[in-house]
């Protein structure tokens, strides 16, 4: 997909994820678009003519396939999006998120075809993808693992533990990024607990860091990817300047919309906003 | 039986067993927390290096850790120190047992045997904390070889299963030909007077007073719990009706732990009084696990003088 490609992909699935939280009547609006643009390069960007992200939407357990940990797992439903729109379950699947006896939960989970590891709380994902990166390793196999932390859980001890074994086993097969928008349930981030520079510190643990300034930018996610991906012996940290909501134009950096669905007039107003961008 | 003077490290046969199915899954790998020494994992590690990974004092991370292992079609064994998994109990709950992985917990050291190292290292509310997690199996070895057969059972079944035993030298009970069974009980020794359910590194000191009772003219029968969850409900409820008196004996608090969880079979199918001799909801204090046994009357004579006291009440 080229540059225009992936926003109109971007804006669908925006809508997508919006009307799913709506409907489940529960979920985190704003924290499910900050991240958009990281899946959708994933999911779909090309670097070198090979897509980013290795998956077989046929065979979503296949030994040959990334993968792909959402430690920030209360987003979750912008992956169900992605996966739902590349086929791996029916889209009818969206209508019922969250609910009774439903496929898709309110966090990762493994039975879902295209989730590759399980995540219940945040805090945990950087671990998991750290234990999928040894096993592979030990198994010299190439296959990536990539991460996607949000800023308030690097207040987690365990992510700094995650770090530290990283380098310790030289997991250069791990590519983490943090979305950085900013803000948690309770305010801003450095408000709450000030998780200081975050470069400093992954430098610290010597990962490799690689800033990216716009999170939201296709060309600038794919450039810092194709130079993660010849780290040789370090882990690497893509640290992306998100915005919070990002792409509904009323709740873009604005703390009351985190964790709420939008209502079904709001919801209206952005599907409008948003089809003119990708019809 | 084997000969009173045989011992052997109950954790050793867990280490034993483990090594022998390494060489038949081939995809098992052995995961630690910088205790490795102490524990006598490095047996391992040297049969085995390439499959084993120490974490450093990384208990939650290396929970977590294991998680992404088993995602990625791997068997991983847990092995730690006593209280570990408490820093890590939200990782358990949320990466092995919501999942329903198939990851395996041993829990070294536990009760109050290795009391040495400080309160801080004595595990006595385990059985309560993973007894309470849906999918997760709880055993407690006895001796050696039922702690080597219980890591073999454990590896050809599926899912969860958590071990707590002690890395001291026991009397061994059991031999070659034992086989373990989750949700299976033994009767080591019969009689109708008393019945005592026991489970795990404390079975030797029942079977010691038991002896002690029989020259006495009382009869005990002496029921091992090594399997706490799934639990031998028959035999439970069958023992519970020819016997006069029933008491649990655990080196565990009274709460949550096998006092707990054969009430719990009793209450449903089969009310009886049922006494308890454990850790009454205390923290002990730092001494040999000989001192601690005696003091809080786990030792033979402890378990006999509290167990007449019952006698005499009832």
């Amino acid at each position: 997909m080229d540059y225009s490609d992936l926003i109109k992909k971007a804006a669908q699935l925006r809508v997508d994820t919006l009307t799913a939280i709506n409907k489940a009547g529960f979920g985190y609006s704003g924290s499910a678009m900050s991240l958009m643009e990281i899946l959708v390069t994933l999911y779909y960007g090309n670097l070198n003519n090979k897509p980013v992200l290795k998956y077989d939407v046929m065979k979503p357990d296949s030994a040959d396939r990334d993968y792909l940990v959402l430690s920030k797992g209360h987003a979750v439903v912008s992956l169900y999006s992605v996966l739902s729109d590349k086929g791996f379950f029916h889209k009818s699947e969206m209508d019922y998120v969250g609910k009774l006896n439903s496929l898709l939960q309110a966090y990762p989970n493994i039975k879902v075809p295209g989730i590759t590891s399980p995540i219940a709380y945040h805090g945990e994902g950087l671990s998991v993808a750290a234990g999928i990166a040894m096993s592979l390793k030990m198994d010299r196999k190439l296959n990536r693992v990539f991460a996607i932390l949000g800023d308030g859980e690097l207040e987690e001890g365990q992510v700094w533990e995650a770090a530290m074994s990283a380098v310790h086993y030289k997991l250069n097969n791990l590519i983490a990024f943090i979305d950085n928008d900013d803000l948690q349930l309770d305010g801003p981030v450095r408000a709450v607990m000030d998780i200081g520079f975050i470069q400093s510190k992954f430098d610290a643990f010597g990962w490799k860091v690689i800033q990216v300034h716009d999170g939201h930018d296709f060309d600038q996610l794919l450039d810092a990817l194709n130079r993660a991906f010849t780290s040789n012996r370090q882990p690497v940290c893509i640290w992306c300047h998100t915005t919070k909501g990002k792409g509904i134009p009323f709740a873009e950096g604005k703390i009351g919309y985190s964790d709420v669905p939008l209502s079904d007039a709001e919801l209206e107003e952005v599907k409008n906003y948003m089809k003119s961008l990708y019809e | 039986m084997n000969s009173e003077n045989d011992k052997k490290s109950v954790a050793g046969g867990f280490v034993d067993g483990l090594i022998r199915m390494a060489k038949k899954y081939r995809n098992i790998v052995v995961l630690s927390a910088d205790f490795g020494q102490r524990i006598g994992i490095e047996k391992f590690s040297r049969a085995f290096p390439e499959r084993y990974f120490n974490l450093g004092l990384q208990e939650s991370n290396m929970i977590s850790i294991a998680t992404g292992f088993c995602v990625t079609g791997k068997l991983p064994i847990i092995v730690g120190f006593a209280n570990f998994w408490g820093k890590a109990y939200e990782q358990i709950r949320n990466g092995i047992c919501l999942p329903n992985l198939n990851i395996k917990i041993a829990a070294i050291s536990t009760g109050i045997m290795e009391g040495q190292y400080g309160v801080g290292y004595q595990v006595t509310a385990d059985v309560a904390c993973m007894r309470a997690l849906p999918n997760m199996k709880v055993v407690a070895p006895a001796d050696y070889f039922e702690a080597s057969s219980c890591i073999e059972t454990a590896l050809d079944d599926f899912g969860p299963v958590y071990f707590r035993m002690p890395n001291v030298e026991l009397p061994l009970i059991f031999d070659e030909s034992y086989k373990f069974y989750f949700g299976k009980s033994q009767v080591l020794k019969d009689g109708n007077d008393v019945c005592i359910f026991a489970m795990g590194h404390i079975i030797s000191n029942c079977l010691k007073a038991a002896e002690i009772f029989e020259n006495e003219g009382v009869k005990v029968s002496v029921v091992n719990v090594s399997s706490i969850k799934p639990i031998d409900k028959d035999l439970i409820v069958e023992c519970s009706k020819k016997s006069k008196l029933l008491v649990t004996i655990e080196d565990h608090n009274v709460i949550g732990g096998l006092h707990s969880a054969v009430s719990e079979v009793l209450s449903e199918k089969s009310p009886a009084i049922l006494k308890k001799i454990g850790i009454f909801d205390r923290f002990a204090e730092s001494s040999r696990g000989s001192d601690l046994y005696r003091k809080y009357e786990l030792d033979e004579n402890g378990i006999v003088s509290q167990i007449k006291s019952f006698l005499k009440n009832s």
